[in-house]
């Protein structure tokens, strides 16, 4: 919805709102202070920092492993993706030094990005359905909510936790598939696409939904690289840019990895970087991931005894590189469901890191927030924030 | 031909006739009508809408998430509480009408979790603030961990007597097992400020909440001296 009338024609009164932190619609603890003119919003300032729990100081605190479980945390919607993200990062710090080289086994790489895709697809499914919540449609949540479910029950049977896992290792992953977990897979992978094609019909092809969201806080391409956007909220605006396809991680190289980007999707009303493109750019990523699940299945090699095995094992012995790791500062960007989560880690060569900075797509995206909330109805404020898809714990880490 | 001798159910108005007091029924509606106040921060924040959604429904418990504390009679603190964020939490329990309950879901609102030990910004649980009912462990607990916390409740609140201790707070009414011993009162604060100091030993001076501190600490029946 767009509208004619802009804060500098009104310059009526202004009212101060405070929205949050105690909000249903700011996903967790954000605060917003808004100004507005009647409905229209005359600014928006993001008040960041009530979930920060000093994860990175905690990471100089702990030895390289043991900050595993705290990547979880930083984004729990994801965890998966999250655990990856710091474990490359340091395989990449041992690989510096040829004497601390680690080699993780191939059927780890391939359950590693099995377990990220379907992890993508859980998150993604929170974000579409808490999107649509907070415009006013719940069904759509019931329906992802019940697939994330599905999605937690193969997570469980993998690590025993439904939602923060630390199943990602350094080296590789901690358990190996359990016995028939290619066919539940499949099986889940096979009635979710039946699923979606449901959910759909219910809230993407949905006329009500889609004239609210066409036209929306629209982000040109050239905004959103200046603005630092990162991953779906990137490429909703058109910028074809994917790290797992342009600066591949782990096995993703080997994997066709298709980008979808931002079309102006709405049709008529709509325009490219609208709040409904970053919409239909998450569930054609959904679509994708299901396809990168498939491909990973394909190329899983047989388990062996043996863990370590270069082929089959699941898990390369890195205890010992661990206790001395290289000196040095390495920089690895992964591409999570929210877009790049990046680390700068610096080592002195002790078993605990020196400093662990961890960069999430969180973040950047609430710095074009008041660029966006200017001139915009007060409703649209959700719409804008469901768009974006933020967790806040990643935004204050 | 219905046999005069042989009574139906539902006819006789003897069977129509439920007798209970006032308390009982009151505490009857309360129990099972919990709504909640979604309040999510964290990791836990993702567990409790999972245990709204389709599969575990506590709907069906007549529990019903709620946007504004004015309508809750449950707060279930779900996911971590930062000392920037400790006294909105304290807000809102305020705002919360009487008789109001607390679930500390989480390791984090319960102790700090796995933040207590390194962490310069995290509260060390919840209970320093707010007084809580019922604790949950877990990092996150599962959804049949929440719903058992709230059955366990459910037991506290059925014991919640309306009329026959109307001016008395409701965690001294209930045996006064809660974090901090016992409860001064509706006038007096549950925080640190007035618990013994040995009960609570605090590990920063900022954690004390709002309410205005007495010279000395009072006495607090049951806390070690």
């Amino acid at each position: 919805m767009s509208t004619d009338v802009t804060v500098e024609t009104l310059g009526g009164e202004r009212m101060k709102l405070n929205m949050g932190p105690h909000h249903p619609a700011t996903h967790g603890v954000l605060r917003l202070m808004v100004e507005t003119d009647g409905e229209i919003v005359a600014k928006a300032v993001p008040d960041h920092g009530f979930l920060h729990r000093s994860i990175e100081k905690i990471g100089e605190c702990v030895e390289w492993p043991m900050f595993v479980p705290y990547t979880d945390r930083i984004d729990y919607v994801c965890a998966m993706n999250a655990n990856l993200a710091y474990c490359v990062a340091v395989e990449k710090l041992l690989n510096t030094d040829p004497a601390t080289a680690v080699q993780v086994p191939l059927r780890a790489e391939c359950i590693r990005i099995i377990v990220a895709e379907l992890n993508r697809i859980s998150s993604h499914l929170v974000a579409v359905g808490a999107m649509s919540m907070d415009l006013g449609a719940y069904t759509p949540f019931l329906h992802g909510i019940a697939q994330r479910e599905t999605v937690n029950d193969i997570f469980e049977k993998l690590c025993g936790q439904r939602l923060t896992y630390n199943f990602v290792t350094i080296g590789g992953v901690a358990f190996d598939l359990h016995k028939g977990a290619e066919a539940e897979i499949t099986a889940f992978l096979d009635a979710f696409e039946k699923e979606m094609i449901r959910f759909n019909k219910l809230i993407t092809a949905n006329t009500i939904f889609r004239d609210r969201c066409a036209g929306v806080a629209a982000i040109s391409a050239a905004d959103a690289v200046a603005y630092g956007l990162v991953g779906p909220n990137l490429r909703g605006s058109g910028v074809d840019w994917d790290i797992r396809r342009d600066e591949p991680y782990g096995i993703y190289d080997r994997l066709a990895v298709r980008v979808p980007v931002g079309q102006g999707f709405a049709g008529r009303n709509g325009r490219v970087g609208d709040c409904y493109d970053r919409f239909v750019v998450r569930l054609l990523e959904i679509n994708e991931s299901v396809r990168l699940v498939r491909e990973a299945l394909k190329m899983l090699p047989a388990p062996v005894e043996k863990k370590t095995d270069a082929t089959g094992g699941y898990q390369a012995d890195v205890a010992k590189q661990l206790r001395k790791p290289p000196k040095g500062e390495v920089r690895v960007r992964t591409e999570a469901p929210r877009g790049e989560m990046g680390y700068v880690i610096v080592s002195d060569g002790s078993k605990t890191p020196y400093r662990v900075r961890c960069r999430t797509g969180s973040f950047t995206a609430c710095s074009i927030f008041q660029k966006l909330m200017r001139g915009i109805f007060m409703a649209d404020i959700v719409t804008v924030i469901g768009s974006f898809d933020i967790v806040v714990p990643e935004i204050d880490r | 031909m219905v046999d005069p001798g042989i009574a139906r159910p539902g006819n006789d108005p003897d069977e129509q006739v439920l007798v209970t007091t006032v308390d009982e029924f009151l505490a009857w509606g309360k129990e099972n009508s919990l709504f909640y106040l979604l309040f999510a921060t964290a990791c836990c924040g993702i567990e409790l809408m999972q245990t709204g959604g389709p599969r575990y429904d506590v709907d069906r418990l007549g529990m019903i998430p709620r946007a504004t504390p004015r309508q809750a009679d449950l707060m279930i603190v779900a996911g971590t509480i930062t000392h920037k964020m400790a006294s909105r939490v304290r807000t809102l329990w305020e705002q919360m009408t009487e008789p109001r309950w607390v679930v500390s879901m989480g390791s984090c609102a319960n102790s700090g979790g796995p933040f207590s030990k390194w962490s310069y910004s995290v509260l060390n649980g919840v209970d320093k603030y707010i007084p809580v009912d019922v604790y949950i462990p877990g990092c996150p607990p599962r959804p049949e961990a929440l719903i058992d916390g709230v059955m366990a409740l459910r037991e506290r609140v059925r014991k919640y007597r309306t009329l026959g201790m109307r001016d008395r707070d409701p965690h001294v009414v209930q045996g006064g097992d809660c974090a901090f011993g016992s409860h001064p009162g509706r006038d007096g604060a549950c925080g640190p400020s007035s618990a013994a100091p040995g009960a609570l030993a605090m590990s920063r001076g900022d954690e004390s909440p709002r309410t205005p501190q007495s010279g000395k600490p009072a006495q607090v029946n049951g806390g070690p001296a």
